[in-house]
């Protein structure tokens, strides 16, 4: 019945799934332990790779590995999802559970935070009650000892019977003891564990059982299967049932038993238990240190979750980063621009035909001095500072503060995050909606991001109404496109059937953010944007270089005009801006001075064709940018959907718009 | 009316308006499969007995009073519902209709010996939505267990018991039980929120936003839909 090598965990013998390759002399080891305790941290110590590290739960996605040469011995590392338990029903983390059971690693290395060791445990115990060759790593000392926390290590391993090793994982402390505890570990046999890590009473029913599933099961851990039976593993149960039918009864008599007798579902007697186990072995282990006073963290936490200080230091701290960033971002910009355009006439002078060099200026290179002079003065600044409050823990604050605004238009607090980020740039902000936690949260945080309108909309927004119009009108555009996010990200609710599941959220501790993490964190960031970016724009560059070159910009207009001309009341020089505006936005304001051939505006266009139009340029396509991570994020069709979508709404929007302050 | 009809009406209401509360006429008359007109008198009359606010044009919304009624009707349609499927084997597809039927005849006695028999159920079978707590809603499944119906008059008195929700900032108490569908109520377990376990209230986001709560030593969100089943002994 059972197989050789899987024979721990699943007994069905279906163990083709994620077997390791493995390399003779190679010991593998497996990163397991709850979210956001370090595991990615001391990957990235161990590997040198470039895990995504923040101080917020649920970075890690999927298993990655790493390998590791040390003291003449081959490490081979998978680091695994967080997970609070590895027999749960629930889908999401049965994952490290099944790789840990299919893939059997030499060692697991359970991280666990020194801190909240009594909530760590409970998974301890059960990778224990599994069979798991198991390597304790105590994470994150160091800020366990600031908080007054001392740890008996060897009592601590006693009673779980395995090797406690205190690491701080940022500063690589206590690593190579781990590695070396590995290789001791990985040549013995793992006894299996003889009593279950359970109070008396329940100890008592699980006992009860494990004769008999052993004789079912012969190789496979007893008293491990006897619990999960006991809890009603569906899988588990239909195999006892084929095997054994009346023992199936006695077990479910003996479940209904102890459910009538805690008044309780036996999941949650199971689970209850066993953090009361954890519970006495951190209280014989763990000695705190009263504090006389509040430290400086919690003060400042206080403050950052108050109903109301909270929500003013949001105001406060999302300006002054706007600020910030606008201010160092316009300087480097301007700087950058105004350099690139005193070399461009010489550039074009290289030429024989200037059509020629205009050609290669605006299309090959266009693409790529955009990304350099206009978004990365934005985002780099962006980027550190987005880097700076994930590490130290204050956008799980943000997200906490704002969850109540959000849930009115069916988003969680947390989309909050990449919302705000939309507002320099889209393309970063879409990225960043992978912290949403359903496919379904994601893919609306996704689309409000697309309506945002980026640093490169403010620029038109600014260059045109707010030079002409006035600031009124520019914040009415602000509020009214705020106002069709609220209610287009509410209507698209609909259309994505399943309910969001309720917050249930790590509130990850507050520090002093790490430079070394924010700086290479940054730095990641902004590759990947220089990825995704610059082959986009040289190509559509180049494709628009063509047009003009070619000289049909004005056949396009003409081509447009029915819907520019008729149904917005624009001049027709804007159709070819609006195809423009798809590489960047602000190339529409910038292309609209050199083909009126002025920087007056108000000479070319009326005050409510500039309200149109600028009204069509905040909605109308995500641009190139964009476009190209949306397909990346969420697949060509959907990224379609959206496209053409924000097209014809802003078609329609700006068509209405237009019959409407012409009315009046 | 018939309280029949007026139970139906109310229950319709609720339903309908899960989001927002409002509801318009035509969704009813669609839902019942009445003509409008006759939707549209029916409501002027609720309104006057109070159930509900009816403005003309824009739909109706329930009052507090309707609101009660109402859920104390879905509450027994989806015990009943729980009742035909679990005990008596019904396929889930056919007890809605017969529910329908049973819920205006159900007295609150046998309602309360009906929850204690299926065993204090969360969700009811066909379409999984959450059954209503009972009126008796604050003290309700665990104590429910312990006091005989005879006593019925003493639930009252067990006011040491409230959801997490009402719990004040600073205040702490230790989980009495926690109620929901499995799935949720594993999230909660596996984090370490079980039952007898201390818990700490340390902040409320504002506008029914999320709570912050301490427990086992680690700082906890919970939403609000989530912390109002979980169930508290000061």
């Amino acid at each position: 019945m059972s197989c050789q090598n899987c024979n721990m965990l699943d007994p069905s013998g279906n163990c083709e799934i994620d077997q390791l390759e493995r390399e003779p002399g190679t010991i593998y080891l497996a990163l397991v332990g709850n979210p956001n305790v370090g595991k990615s941290v001391i990957f990235n110590q161990l590997t040198g790779a470039h895990q995504i590290i923040g101080n917020w739960p649920g970075k890690t996605a999927a298993a990655s590995r790493g390998q590791l040469k040390f003291e003449d011995a081959t490490y081979d590392f998978a680091d695994l999802p967080g997970t609070y338990s590895i027999s749960s029903d629930v889908a999401e983390e049965r994952i490290v559970g099944e790789y840990v059971a299919k893939s059997r690693p030499d060692v697991v290395v359970n991280i666990v935070d020194a801190s909240f060791l009594e909530r760590n445990l409970s998974l301890t115990l059960e990778l224990l009650t599994m069979g798991m060759p198991v390597i304790l790593s105590v994470n994150l000392m160091d800020q366990a000892e600031k908080g007054g926390i001392s740890i008996d290590f060897e009592e601590l391993g006693k009673l779980l019977g395995v090797t406690a090793v205190p690491t701080t994982g940022l500063h690589g402390k206590g690593i190579p003891e781990i590695l070396r505890e590995c290789r001791v570990l990985a040549g013995k046999e793992v006894a299996p564990v003889e009593k279950p890590f359970h109070t008396p009473r329940i100890a008592k029913a699980i006992m009860d059982l494990r004769a008999p599933v052993e004789q079912i099961f012969p190789r496979s851990p007893g008293i491990w299967l006897a619990e999960r039976l006991l809890a009603g593993d569906d899988k588990l149960e239909s195999m006892v049932k084929e095997i054994d039918p009346s023992f199936l009864d006695a077990v479910r008599m003996k479940r209904s038993e102890l459910e009538r007798e805690f008044g309780d579902r036996i999941s949650s007697i199971l689970t209850s238990d066993r953090y009361a186990v954890a519970a006495s072995i951190t209280s014989k282990t763990v000695k705190r240190s009263v504090q006389t006073k509040t430290p400086l963290g919690e003060k400042v936490h206080n403050i950052l979750t108050h109903r109301i200080y909270g929500m003013l230091s949001i105001v406060a701290i999302a300006g002054s980063s706007f600020l910030f960033i606008f201010l160092v971002g316009d300087y480097l910009a301007t700087a950058m621009i105004s350099w690139f355009n005193s070399i461009q006439p010489s550039f074009i002078s290289l030429f024989s035909d200037p059509r020629l060099g205009v050609f290669l200026w605006n299309g090959l290179l266009g693409g790529i001095l955009s990304v350099i002079s206009i978004a990365l003065p934005y985002l780099l600044p962006l980027f550190i500072i987005l880097a700076a409050m994930e590490d130290s823990g204050y956008l799980a604050r943000v997200a906490f503060v704002m969850d109540g605004v959000l849930h009115k238009i069916g988003l969680h607090g947390k989309a909050f995050i990449p919302i705000l980020l939309g507002f320099s740039c889209n393309v970063p902000a879409c990225i960043g909606c992978r912290i949403m936690e359903t496919e379904r949260e994601r893919i609306l945080s996704i689309f409000a991001v697309t309506l945002i309108p980026c640093a490169a909309t403010t620029v038109v927004i600014l260059g045109l109404v707010g030079t002409f119009l006035g600031i009124w009108w520019v914040l009415a555009l602000y509020a009214f496109d705020l106002v069709l996010l609220a209610v287009l990200v509410r209507f698209a609710g609909r259309f994505l059937p399943e309910k969001s599941t309720g917050l249930i959220m790590e509130m990850p501790p507050l520090r002093m953010p790490s430079a070394k993490i924010v700086l290479r964190q940054s730095w990641f960031r902004a590759k990947d944007f220089i990825y995704i970016a610059i082959p986009l724009l040289i190509i559509v560059g180049l494709f628009l270089g063509a047009v003009q070159y070619f000289g049909w910009l004005g056949a396009i207009s003409d081509a447009m005009s029915p819907v520019t001309v008729g149904w917005l009341g624009l001049p027709a020089i804007t159709g070819i801006l609006l195809i423009f505006g798809i590489l960047r936005k602000e190339l529409t304001l910038v292309m609209l001075g050199s083909i009126a051939g002025t920087l007056n505006f108000a000479s070319v266009m009326t005050p409510t064709q500039m309200i149109v139009f600028t009204l069509v340029v905040m909605l109308y396509i995500p641009c190139v940018a964009t476009i190209g991570v949306l397909v990346r994020e969420i697949g060509a069709r959907k990224a379609a959907t959206i496209t053409l979508f924000e097209v014809g709404f802003a078609i329609l929007v700006g068509g209405i718009a237009f019959r409407l302050l012409t009315a009046f | 009316m018939d309280k029949e009809v007026i139970e139906q009406y109310l229950k319709t209401i609720l339903m309908l308006g899960e989001g927002n509360g409002l509801v318009k006429t035509n969704e009813i008359a669609k839902a019942l499969g009445l003509a409008p007109a006759s939707v549209t008198e029916s409501l002027q009359k609720l309104s006057e007995e109070g159930f509900v606010k009816y403005k003309a044009y824009r739909g109706v919304r329930l009052t507090s009073r309707g609101r009660s009624i109402a859920s104390e009707v879905s509450r027994k349609h989806r015990l009943l519902e729980r009742f035909l499927v679990d005990v008596l084997g019904l396929e889930s597809s056919k007890v809605h209709k017969q529910a329908c039927e049973m819920e205006h005849s159900l007295s609150d006695e046998a309602e309360i010996a009906l929850c204690r028999m299926l065993n204090h159920p969360g969700t009811c079978p066909d379409d999984g939505k959450t059954i209503p707590p009972c009126n008796l809603d604050v003290w309700s499944c665990e104590e429910c267990k312990k006091i005989k119906l005879s006593d019925s008059e003493n639930w009252d008195d067990h006011s040491g018991l409230r959801p997490l929700t009402k719990l004040g900032v600073g205040e702490s108490g230790k989980i009495h039980f926690i109620r929901g569908e499995k799935k949720q109520l594993e999230r909660l377990n596996n984090i370490g929120i079980t039952r007898d376990t201390e818990i700490k209230m340390l902040h409320s986001a504002p506008l029914r936003g999320p709570l912050e709560i301490s427990v086992r030593g680690c700082k906890l969100c919970l939403g609000r839909d989530i912390a109002s089943n979980i169930f508290i002994q000061s």
